[in-house]
């Protein structure tokens, strides 16, 4: 009897499988569209580009960054990855508590390029130095936050079948280039990009293994 | 030089005087907020119920599990008493209002009394936390409605597809309608008489109905004519599960932002009346300046009494 009872549970086990996405990276998303045509990310950036939005900082500081936003307040849609997907390979149904949480480090995100380099404080990432100050005051950042939340769902996964959970949601991009001086010469410069989420949508979708 | 030294000591006791004020201002008030939420949930007899306090002070004993004795839910009608499970710094700072809150999240149970079957629901709830030395904490938390019971395995009717269509409505987002696409596990007609959640607030128009093959996107006034002026009307409809229907959601007392409720549809399915029932979805999730949310945010005071 005891084997019976561990064998059925080790089918269980066996049979269904959990897969949680962890930390997201924008950049790594399905899909980033923006409304304005004539937007783009910092990843899409040329050597041409960065050559013409460094020209446009035109005047010397004798120490510190200087900041030329390219593309500022953008709104994006986006695809982001499966947050969630659980497979049900066995011979019948099975219900499941799934559990989200909204993270912060998700909700605002950022990337950097050549001399600008990012930091990791906790699971807040931030750029580097006094530049991240800089920049926030260049795009007139306001934090954005939620109700921090675990979500419990309960759901029933048929056998055969798999859920997932998709995201999808809308947000707001900014980025530019930034040049740094010391007593009046240029001894760093790089690109930079903030990524802000604004309202993300879940969507369940159940099919066939 | 001895009016010097006068002004000097007086100086010295301005100042003396005004670092003892400030000292002391600071630390007999503990600032704290909460924010009205709406809380439709179907609850297994596992489940619990978080509740968020916003605090300016992360070290003090409001917020020390140790120090509470009992919790409860009341409005002005009843009262239920809940298990205090969890309370626990969220390390989600917030800043309102010019000031910095730390989010502390209490986590309570309903293994009090038994509630199984029950349809509660509890408008312009509070949250009542009593401590050992007798004070209370008192603070609002929105509207609750809890329906305490099991999701079941369906063997007639399922769904593959779960989402929402929203509605701008004076710059605000609202979920306007959930886009569902039925599984239809017999081989038999399932006519689907109505779809309900235990929100109070809302209901779902399902006679004015959008059905698409293909999924459908946009906000629902793009697809549904007269969205904005639709009344709660029913009619039965023959499920068809080779599409997408959108079922538009009636806001009872104007628009509000629910993000997350259960949904039970009832149907018919061999001449017998069933009900499929979907567990507290969240369908949107939104991204806040607290400072702008400002209608939904109940500010508190508590002052420390001074010891004889």
């Amino acid at each position: 009897m005891k084997k019976l009872v561990f064998g059925l549970f080790l089918f269980c086990v066996l049979s269904f499988s959990l897969n949680i996405v962890k930390a997201e990276d924008y950049k790594n998303y399905q899909e980033i569209v923006f409304d304005n045509d004539e937007a783009f990310m910092l990843k899409d950036y040329s050597e041409d580009d960065y050559e013409d939005y460094y020209k446009d900082i035109k005047k010397k500081k004798f120490i510190g960054w200087k900041i030329n936003v390219v593309h500022a307040n953008e709104n994006v849609e986006f695809v982001s990855e499966t947050k969630l997907k659980i497979s049900n390979n066995g011979y019948s149904s099975i219900k499941h508590n799934i559990s989200l949480e909204t993270k912060e480090e998700t909700n605002y995100q950022i990337s950097a390029s050549g001399g600008i380099k990012l930091e990791v404080k906790g699971d807040i990432k931030k750029f580097k130095g006094k530049v991240d100050a800089d920049i926030k005051a260049s795009i007139s950042y306001s934090k954005l936050t939620t109700n921090k939340e675990k979500y419990e769902f309960e759901i029933i996964v048929d056998p055969k079948t798999y859920v997932k959970i998709l995201t999808r949601g809308t947000g707001e991009i900014n980025n530019g280039v930034g040049k740094y001086f010391f007593f009046w010469i240029n001894t760093k410069s790089g690109g930079w990009e903030t990524f802000t989420v604004k309202t993300e949508y879940y969507e369940i979708v159940k099919d066939r293994i | 030089m001895k009016r010097v030294i006068y002004f000097v000591i007086i100086v010295y006791l301005i100042v003396g005087a005004l670092i003892l004020i400030f000292l002391e201002e600071k630390s007999d008030k503990i600032n704290y907020f909460t924010i009205d939420m709406d809380y439709s949930r179907m609850m297994s007899s596992e489940e619990t119920l978080s509740f968020s306090l916003f605090i300016d002070n992360n070290q003090n004993f409001l917020i020390d599990k140790n120090n509470i004795t009992s919790v409860a839910l009341s409005n002005a009608e009843m009262e239920i008493s809940v298990s205090l499970l969890d309370l626990f710094e969220a390390e989600n700072n917030i800043e309102y209002q010019n000031k910095l809150y730390y989010q502390f999240i209490i986590e309570v149970g309903f293994d009090e009394v038994s509630l199984a079957g029950l349809d509660l629901a509890i408008e312009e709830a509070f949250l009542n936390i009593n401590y050992i030395n007798g004070e209370m904490l008192k603070v609002s938390i929105g509207d609750l409605y809890l329906t305490f019971k099991e999701i079941e395995i369906d063997n007639y009717l399922d769904y593959v597809s779960l989402s929402c269509l929203t509605e701008i409505v004076e710059e605000q987002e609202y979920v306007g309608g959930v886009v569902i696409k039925f599984n239809n596990l017999t081989n038999q007609d399932i006519e689907i008489i109505d779809v309900t959640s235990n929100n109070r607030k809302i209901g779902f128009s399902i006679k004015n109905y959008y059905f698409n093959e293909e999924k459908p996107t946009g906000f629902v006034s793009q697809i549904i004519e007269n969205y904005l002026d639709m009344e709660l009307e029913k009619e039965t409809f023959v499920l068809n599960e080779n599409g997408y229907y959108v079922i538009p959601i009636v806001y009872l007392d104007g628009f509000e932002k629910i993000f997350r409720f259960p949904i039970t549809i009832e149907y018919q399915y061999n001449n017998s009346v069933y009900e499929l029932c979907i567990d507290d979805y969240l369908f949107l999730n939104e991204m806040v300046n607290f400072n702008e949310y400002v209608g939904n945010i109940n500010t508190y005071i508590y002052q420390y009494q001074e010891s004889d």
